[in-house]
């Protein structure tokens, strides 16, 4: 059954993307050595707090972008999977709040690969 | 301990949820002999004050009686079931029954009989109103209807020393505040039980409450969650202002400051417990597919505009979060009654559900397979 109509216009409703993000990343970054997990966990909460669905997007890519770098560089393999797969499933959550947004298709096929 | 084998991250079947035969076992094997909360301490204080609740539809009275003495008495009156007592306030000496006016002692023993003449064979000295235990934790009364459980001061572990840091028996106590929900009784509890769904259900609870570090502590029948403050303000100006203006009430314990924490005890008693107040919220089942719920607010009594404008934010805030999981419920009590969903599967983050799921298999063995 659909949700109602309410929820579907909810400005907030992109916050149920964050968790795992927030849970995992700053942690994973810090051993990939492509940041600080203090910084990323403000840079993360101000998002919760200030940010949008668009600037959120904006941070993943950011993410997946330091992730190639950690590749590029040599990092645990088994860390730049779980990361990969971590950004990976926000793309495919991402659909049930708007419609495809021209970056999603590259940034998914980066990240199957890199899976 | 129980040797049932407890399945893993598997919920209890849809069947549990739908069956007229489990719903009588949990009247019967759950509610009926376990520890069911009744009250405030304070609403029972004095001499011929009483308080009416229920347990697996059983009508029951705590009062005080005349000897200070707590007791819990079957509130149906044995001439022809009349709820005797109403609501809360203070009996005299005598339960009078406002049907026919058969009177009881305090104690349940009937004492008079209106025209007792025109009863054949009458023996008044048989008939009183069965008396069930009843005691006091942490300012909290509990009844239960079983003489076999286990007492009231090892039931739910160390819970009592978790809540006596909280004193209280010393807050003063709101009026009650009934509501009803087309959900079998289960579906509520399980969605307190979990924080997997604040993401997606809760925007407002996900900027005030730090979710990555919401954790289910399990006890003796009770969950222990920890719902510990972001350090930063919410963008929201209802959130933004609770966050500003809140202070803890006097006397509440320093390093729970921090959080709203969530208490569930065994089987349909829950305690909200936010620096500012407490809440305790009730469950009735009411039927396979209705559960009454009974809310009550306890603070320091604090008259101050700003602590009475923070409750009210809270009651406001809390309020949409109730309404936002009353939708969500609907949704799951729907789903229950499928034809094709037979039973799911739960996240490492919805441990306080396996837990009470668990509980329910313990306590009502074969209900896998219902």
């Amino acid at each position: 059954m659909a949700l109602p109509a309410r929820r579907r216009a909810d400005p907030d409703g992109w916050l149920f993307l964050t968790p795992e993000i927030e849970r995992e990343v700053p942690s994973l970054v810090d051993a990939l050595r492509q940041g600080a997990a203090a910084v990323e966990e403000r840079r993360i909460e101000r998002l919760i707090h200030r940010g949008s669905l668009g600037t959120w997007f904006q941070y993943l890519r950011d993410v997946r972008s330091r992730l190639e770098q950690g590749v590029s560089a040599g990092a645990d393999p088994q860390l730049t999977r779980r990361l990969a797969l971590i950004l990976r499933e926000q793309y495919l959550l991402v659909p049930a709040l708007r419609p495809d947004d021209p970056n999603d298709a590259p940034e998914l096929a980066r990240l199957e690969e890199l899976t | 301990m129980s040797v049932i084998p407890r399945p893993s991250g598997v919920t209890l079947p849809a069947r549990a949820y739908v069956s007229p035969e489990v719903y009588e076992r949990e009247m019967r094997e759950v509610f009926m002999k376990s520890w069911i909360f009744a009250c405030h301490v304070s609403d029972v204080a004095a001499p011929g004050q009483f308080w009416t609740t229920e347990i697996a539809g059983e009508p029951v009275a705590v009062l005080r009686d005349k000897d200070g003495r707590l007791r819990a008495l079957s509130n149906v009156c044995r001439h022809r079931a009349a709820q005797i007592l109403n609501g809360e306030g203070t009996c005299p000496k005598v339960l009078r029954c406002p049907y026919h006016g058969w009177t009881y002692r305090q104690d349940g023993q009937l004492a008079a009989v209106p025209e007792a003449r025109g009863f054949e064979n009458l023996d008044r000295e048989a008939v009183r109103l069965p008396e069930f235990r009843v005691g006091e934790l942490s300012g909290l009364v509990f009844v239960c209807m079983s003489d076999e459980t286990e007492e009231l001061d090892t039931y739910f572990g160390d819970l009592p020393d978790k809540l006596a840091r909280l004193r209280v028996a010393e807050l003063t106590a709101s009026r009650r505040y009934p509501a009803a929900y087309d959900h079998n009784w289960k579906v509520i509890a399980d969605n307190y039980l979990e924080g997997y769904h604040i993401p997606v259900g809760h925007p407002g609870l996900l900027r005030m409450l730090d979710y990555k570090r919401y954790l289910a502590t399990i006890g003796k029948r009770h969950a222990w969650i920890d719902g510990p403050f972001r350090g930063k303000p919410s963008k929201n100006y209802q959130e933004r202002l609770y966050q500003r203006l809140m202070r803890p009430m006097q006397g509440f314990p320093k390093e729970l400051e921090g959080a709203w924490t969530y208490v569930h005890l065994w089987p349909a008693t829950f305690i909200d417990i936010y620096p500012d107040q407490i809440d305790t919220w009730q469950l009735f089942p009411a039927g396979l597919r209705r559960t009454r719920t009974e809310a009550r607010i306890y603070h320091s009594g604090s008259g101050a505009l700003r602590d009475r404008l923070v409750r009210t934010i809270n009651w406001r805030f809390n309020s949409k979060v109730m309404a936002e999981d009353v939708e969500l419920c609907d949704a799951v009590q729907r789903g229950l009654e499928s034809r094709t969903y037979e039973r799911g599967v739960l996240n490492r983050n919805e441990n306080g559900v396996l837990n009470f799921h668990n509980l329910l298999r313990e306590a009502l063995p074969g209900i896998d397979e219902a």
